[in-house]
């Protein structure tokens, strides 16, 4: 051997050596980089890990249903499928993603701006929010799920919307939901990962929100990274919301929304044994199925902005004066106040009270009437008279008995108007004026500052009919229900409330009202004797109110006043009407407002005589529960 | 042999050492086909599981591409190392033919850096690195000694050439280790320390270079990625981060086989190819991937001390450049999977999937036990007679 072979031999094992050893380092750096991993970090990696493949789900229970006194469904949830999108995080993903939908579902118009919608906006936010897209027919659900290898991060999902079968007969009593909005957000930040939640807004759905919604429930699901689940981890049961079932009969309730069709105005039924609402009917009305899903701006405007207000409950929330149907309650004052029913007042057609001239609606005057007939024949100049001798006060605490000036419900399940009971101190307060003789004697004949809902009259006349302190009552019961399957049997809800205590009235008092409210439709004079009902068992008592909306000019006095057909739509007269039925065991009072109507004889009493009728026909109430003889 | 004698004497403070590590090579090479063994076991077990505990579509194939690489190691340990000698260029000119047809026959036969023959796909940056190792074995064989001018060209045009075509692919990963591969071998194989210096500082000065001419936009977000996963955690940073909380989930125990969520859930990318050794991790924790380190580490040392007593230069350069790209595979590939290098998309041969990687590493297998087999044979200088 050259001993320059030998040199470079030495070289070799030195450098060989060499590189052997930074080798050995840099392993040993490998190691220490697993230790750290592995073994100081593993508790931060861990957790990350968990987070990665356990994904927290919100479970949405059903939301209680609304039934009818009978077990006619009036809200229910129908359940739909919904294609439900994990966009890719990258662009290319996502268009990607959209042309395969679009080339498996063949998309309609709105179905593709959705998805488009969902795709652009979740971008890059894996875990977040995603979007709901609706499948309208089972042809899409297979589609789709027969092409899931090609579409990850797709699935079909089954999920319930409110529905209202009842429409536009109920809409106003039950009110509607509608989707999470940013302002709901703001207040409740969870609301944001519950995909296709609504809230109740209006009526029903919005006063028993807690009752309705029930608890959700929580899931925690494996998931592989495309999304989708691979197993349940644990959970917790959502709690279904309960069931209500309301006082109104569906029938009935139909069939004043019929009456009323062609009306602006309200009508309510209630029973006069347990004060519950059998119907209450605003129109005109509008389908709360349009705001389950959204309402497009338009028809929210033309909604909202109309003129004849569709979106307000005239049955709990007009305010209107009585009228002439006040009379029963200025009379029933008159007697327990001690006058004698059998005093006549003359009656020449107009009369002079404070300055100012008032007329009785019948120009020639009516004579000289007894208190029931000033009733009957719904004299005003008798009113008058009484209504100064009482003075405002004591009219105003009889209208507090009969149940106005607040609201009738004794819960808080209708978001009512109070209307107004003025009293001296009341306007003393509001216009820092006196009370004058002229707004006794307006408050006589119903009119003036007073101001009642339709409910509220139809609360006074079943506590004239019946005699006892009745409030109104809209829900009979609530009841645990688990799955939307058939309406549920009465014996699943709580029994109802006792009877009411009497009224703090004389009897004598009110079967002298009963008797002349009789008259208004029995007798041959009555103001109402065109919508007097034949059959002896189902007669009719009431009291017809017509209600100027302007006021009548001395000079259209001396050219004669001027008929309501001649008149503005918005001009003429409101036309109302209380009443109950049968006379001798009264079981319903009815109260209807028609508005700019015309003659509350002519157009009210009708509409009232046939929803008492019909209320009897159908026999709604339970005739075991009696409400017995009266004290 | 004289030569021994004069190591010997060289070395006599520790002969003692010495004669453990000769025995060490003298027995035969068990430790190493044992070491082999565990490292294919650990491959199908991951190939096994990255397929959520299934034989389809990776475990079979990957078993029968294992027992096709140890055929192939039989068969390049049996040859004689003199007919590696005379015909150590070849392969290299294979591999370049078939890098040139890479970048000149347009797609069809071929895909990004496969090519493509029916079912079969080859991808010729892998065995480029041994073919790299033989040409410099051979040439340094030849002209140990020599010194001079071209000591410096060959081995940088033989160097270059390859690493050029495979960044054009482009595949940076590999490209890089082609010129590791390629300076170590040279380095060892007794490159003079003047010409190591300067190209040490001239590689220092290119980096900046580097970083601006040559590196992809692509390529330069991965390093940044690399620097700051977290800052964009579904882009770039997505497959490190995955691979990281796979890796750190583990413990130290790991999570079971077929227990891994980040590779049976697919938050794991590449489960099967790059990212193999993180499925592994995951599933049989540190103790696991240590003792993989470990079995790594073991090759890599015998293959060096080999390199120490084999008693013919082309035989030495072999042993100890192979070894190296052994430590680039475990090395390059784990560094990768546990965030201390950029994910460049480097294999781990035999865990992942992928054959050409496979093969490869079975003939760097086999030409060490070639090499073990003739560690006493003395070849001359092509250019000589044989002593």
């Amino acid at each position: 051997m050259k001993p320059v072979e030998l040199r470079h031999r030495h070289d070799f094992d030195r450098r060989s050596l060499l590189v052997l050893g930074l080798n050995g380092c840099l392993l040993a750096v490998v190691a220490e980089r697993l230790y750290q991993l592995q073994i100081l970090e593993h508790e931060q990696y861990a957790a990350r890990s968990d987070d990665n493949r356990v994904k927290l789900q919100l479970l949405v229970p059903p939301r209680g249903r609304i039934f009818d006194r009978n077990g006619v469904l009036l809200a229910g949830n129908r359940w739909h499928h919904y294609l439900h999108v994990i966009p890719p995080s990258e662009d290319d993903g996502q268009r990607d993603m959209m042309l395969r939908l679009a080339h498996i579902l063949q998309p309609s118009a709105t179905q593709y701006s959705e998805l488009h919608e969902i795709l652009r906006s979740a971008a890059g936010d894996r875990g977040g929010a995603h979007g709901l897209v609706r499948l309208d027919s089972w042809e899409d659900v297979t589609k789709v799920a027969s092409h899931s290898v090609l579409l990850p991060g797709v699935s079909v999902r089954r999920e319930s919307e409110r529905h209202y079968p009842a429409g536009e007969v109920l809409a106003h009593l039950l009110g509607y939901v509608s989707s999470v909005t940013q302002d709901d957000l703001s207040r409740n930040e969870v609301l944001a990962h519950l995909s296709n939640y609504q809230i109740g807004r209006v009526g029903f759905e919005r006063a028993s929100e807690k009752i309705l919604r029930g608890k959700i429930g929580t899931l925690h699901v494996e998931v592989n990274a495309h999304g989708k689940p691979v197993r349940n981890l644990r959970e917790k049961k959502a709690v279904p919301g309960k069931d209500l079932r309301l006082t109104i009969d569906y029938r009935l309730q139909r069939y004043a929304a019929s009456l009323l069709a062609e009306e602006t105005g309200a009508a309510v039924v209630i029973d006069t044994v347990g004060g519950e609402a059998l119907a209450c009917c605003s129109s005109p009305s509008f389908d709360p199925n349009l705001f389950v899903t959204g309402l497009d701006q338009a028809t929210w405007s033309s909604l909202s902005n109309s003129p004849s207000t569709p979106l307000v409950d005239r049955a709990v929330r007009g305010r209107y004066a009585p009228g002439s149907t006040f009379k029963v309650a200025v009379a029933l004052a008159a007697l327990e106040a001690g006058h004698d029913p059998n005093t006549t007042i003359f009656c020449g057609g107009v009369r002079e009270i404070g300055g100012n001239r008032f007329h009785c609606w019948r120009r020639s005057g009516h004579g000289r009437l007894s208190l029931t007939e000033a009733i009957a024949q719904s004299c005003d100049l008798h009113f008058y008279e009484l209504a100064l001798n009482l003075g405002v006060d004591r009219i105003a605490e009889m209208s507090r008995r009969l149940g106005l000036g607040a609201v009738t419900a004794a819960d808080e399940s209708v978001n009512e108007q109070a209307g107004l009971v003025p009293t001296k101190a009341w306007k003393k307060e509001t216009y820092r004026k006196s009370w004058y003789q002229s707004d006794t004697a307006n408050i006589g004949i119903g009119q003036g500052y007073l101001l009642v809902t339709p409910i509220q009259l139809a609360l006074m006349t079943a506590r004239i009919a019946s005699g006892r302190e009745l409030s109104v009552r809209f829900v009979q019961g609530v009841a645990s229900h688990g799955v939307d399957e058939g309406p549920s049997t009465a014996a699943e809800f709580g029994p109802g409330d006792s009877l009411a205590g009497p009224l703090d009235i004389q009897e004598s008092s009110l079967a002298f009202v009963r008797d002349a409210m009789s008259a208004v439709v029995n007798n041959p004079t009555g103001t109402a004797r065109g919508a007097a009902i034949g059959r002896t068992d189902f007669r009719m008592a009431g009291k017809t109110g017509t209600v100027q909306v302007r006021r009548i000019t001395a000079e259209e006095r001396k050219a004669g006043v001027k008929k309501n057909e001649e008149l503005p739509w918005k001009f003429r007269d409101h036309a109302l009407f209380i009443g109950f039925a049968p006379l001798e065991q009264p079981r319903y009072a009815v109260a209807v407002v028609v508005e700019h109507g015309g003659s509350g004889s002519r157009v009210a009493a009708p509409i009232a005589r046939d929803l008492l009728l019909e209320a009897q026909r159908l026999g709604i109430t339970d005739p075991d529960r009696e409400a017995g003889p009266i004290a | 042999m004289s030569g021994v004698d004069f190591v010997r004497e060289v070395d006599e403070n520790v002969p003692a050492f010495r004669e453990r590590l000769e025995g060490l090579i003298q027995t035969p090479p068990i430790y190493l086909l044992l070491a082999l063994l565990v490292l294919i076991s650990a491959g199908l077990a991951v190939q096994f599981s990255a397929a959520g505990g299934s034989g389809q579509p990776w475990f079979w194939p990957h078993a029968i591409r294992a027992l096709a690489g140890c055929a192939l190691m039989v068969g390049v340990a049996l040859v004689d190392i003199r007919v590696w000698l005379r015909f150590a260029y070849i392969p290299l000119a294979i591999t370049l033919a078939l890098l040139l047809a890479l970048e000149f026959i347009p797609s069809g036969l071929t895909v990004d850096r496969w090519i493509r023959i029916g079912s079969f796909q080859f991808q010729p940056s892998e065995p480029v690195k041994l073919a790299l190792v033989l040409a410099l074995a051979r040439f340094f064989h030849d002209r140990r000694g020599r010194g001079g001018f071209l000591e410096l060209v060959v081995p940088g045009i033989v160097i270059a050439v390859p690493a050029f075509l495979v960044w054009r692919q482009p595949d940076l990963g590999t490209a890089a280790a082609i010129v590791a591969v390629g300076c170590v071998t040279a380095f060892q194989a007794g490159l003079s320390l003047r010409v190591v210096v300067a190209g040490t500082v001239a590689a220092v000065g290119a980096l900046p270079l580097l970083w601006w001419f040559v590196l992809h936009e692509y390529q330069r977000v991965r390093v940044r990625s690399f620097l700051d996963p977290e800052s964009d955690p579904l882009g770039a940073g997505y497959h490190l981060l995955q691979s990281k909380i796979a890796v750190g989930s583990g413990g130290a125990f790991g999570r079971g086989f077929l227990g891994g969520s980040q590779t049976q859930l697919a938050f794991l990318p590449e489960h099967h190819t790059d990212f193999a050794f993180t499925v592994f991790a995951e599933e049989f924790g540190f103790a696991g991937a240590l003792a993989l380190v470990a079995i790594y580490a073991l090759i890599i040392v015998w293959g060096v001390v080999l390199a120490q007593f084999v008693r013919n230069h082309f035989g030495r350069v072999l042993a100890a450049s192979i070894t190296f790209i052994v430590f680039l595979y475990a090395f390059i590939n784990i560094s990768m999977t546990t965030g201390t290098l950029p994910v460049v998309g480097y294999p781990l041969p035999p865990i992942s999937y992928g054959g050409t990687a496979m093969l490869t590493l079975f003939a760097c297998m086999g030409l060490l036990l070639n090499v073990y087999v003739h560690r006493d044979s003395v070849l001359g200088r092509r250019s000589q007679t044989v002593v």
